[in-house]
């Protein structure tokens, strides 16, 4: 039990700035997009959103994004419409209460809007599959550092695959080295 | 309705926050917790724990304030609380009621838990028309799918402070009403 108020209006804020930028960054903005874009807005950009990440069937995912994500759409921050297709998507979008929950953050939202755009340029065009290959590489990758295991190339492409079979291996590969490249992971050499 | 009404009822969420008082009392020198079954010593020393024990230190006062909270009927009281579903107002003058009642909140409680959470956490059903094929139970049921979570708050102060503390909220609610 606790004697102060918290209500998360920053992550409020997160989750509409991010329905905002990604309107015509990509053509459907969904639940599973928004897990991951803010797992990675965590862990690879260092932006503290205060979510606990597990890895589920999907990937990254933590339950209190969905309760934020409900409770914006209840003040009219987003918009979250289920989409009509046989994989029972969402879509989300800005809603009519946009503007001034992100003022009430517009700090926070200013303080981390270099790493914003860089995650909307790096990860905002991936389709939900992408993204939760790419969230999953990242949190194994952290995964086996934590455990003091070596992080290789081919090490955590077996270690994904094991994890998601159904991803070919040299997707998963082609990934890794993708966000090798990127600096988003640290893989040692092979060998 | 199983979660407002019962694990949510704003009672039991008081005497929820009195029986945690009272255990971290009891508990005081195991550091307020109870200890870690680590060894055959320390499970036996846990598992006598059991209900008995605690009503019987209950019963004879050693459960501290919260103890006699339990005892006497004299649980915190909610002053304020905020819709099932708040809006962006609501939330703001939620801030501002914890503001003006300051130090004398006992505790603010605010629902975490979920009734259903349809994403990852969907529950996987196989139904007998589908073959073989599972399907997510919130995309399948309609009533599952239009379950909303409950982000509701409430404001607790001792019961002592009970009539001032409710002559603020009253007079905020005033305000907010002619604000219009």
């Amino acid at each position: 039990m606790i004697k102060d108020l918290q209500i998360p209006w920053q992550r409020y804020a997160l989750i509409v700035e991010l329905a905002q930028r990604l309107q015509t960054k990509r053509s459907q903005f969904g639940k599973t997009a928004l897990q991951k874009l803010i797992y990675l807005l965590q862990e690879v950009y260092g932006v503290k959103c205060g979510y606990d990440y597990k890895l589920y069937t999907y990937g990254p995912f933590t339950s209190q994004v969905l309760q934020d994500l409900d409770q914006v759409d209840s003040l009219s921050g987003v918009d979250v419409t289920s989409v009509p297709t046989d994989l029972g998507g969402y879509r989300i979008e800005p809603g009519k209460n946009a503007a001034p929950i992100k003022e009430k953050e517009s700090n926070f939202i200013a303080e981390h809007e270099g790493k914003l755009e860089r995650l909307i340029n790096d990860y905002g065009a991936f389709s939900a599959k992408e993204l939760e290959l790419r969230a999953t590489a990242v949190y194994v990758a952290r995964d086996m550092q934590r455990d003091g295991k070596k992080v290789t190339v081919e090490a955590l492409t077996q270690m994904v695959h094991d994890i998601k079979p159904y991803f070919p291996r040299e997707e998963i590969q082609s990934v890794v080295e993708e966000l090798q490249d990127k600096g988003h992971i640290k893989v040692a050499a092979d060998g | 309705m199983m979660f407002t009404q019962v694990y949510f009822h704003r009672t039991r969420r008081a005497y929820d926050k009195h029986l945690v008082g009272v255990m971290r009392t009891l508990l005081a020198e195991s550091g307020g917790l109870f200890p870690p079954p680590s060894d055959i010593e320390k499970l036996e020393y846990y598992i006598k724990w059991d209900d008995w024990r605690v009503f019987g230190h209950l019963a004879d006062g050693k459960g501290g304030v919260d103890g006699k909270a339990i005892l006497g009927r004299s649980h915190d009281r909610c002053v304020f609380e905020t819709p099932e579903r708040p809006e962006n107002d609501d939330l703001h003058f939620l801030e501002n009621i914890r503001k003006r009642l300051g130090d004398n909140v006992s505790f603010v409680d605010q629902t975490e838990k979920s009734w259903y959470a349809p994403g990852d956490t969907d529950i996987w059903i196989n139904p007998r028309s589908s073959r073989g094929k599972t399907e997510k139970l919130s995309k399948l049921s309609p009533v599952v799918r239009g379950l909303k979570e409950v982000n509701q708050s409430r404001i607790y102060v001792p019961e002592r402070l009970r009539q001032k503390c409710q002559q603020i909220v009253d007079q905020e609610e005033a305000k907010r009403e002619s604000k219009g």
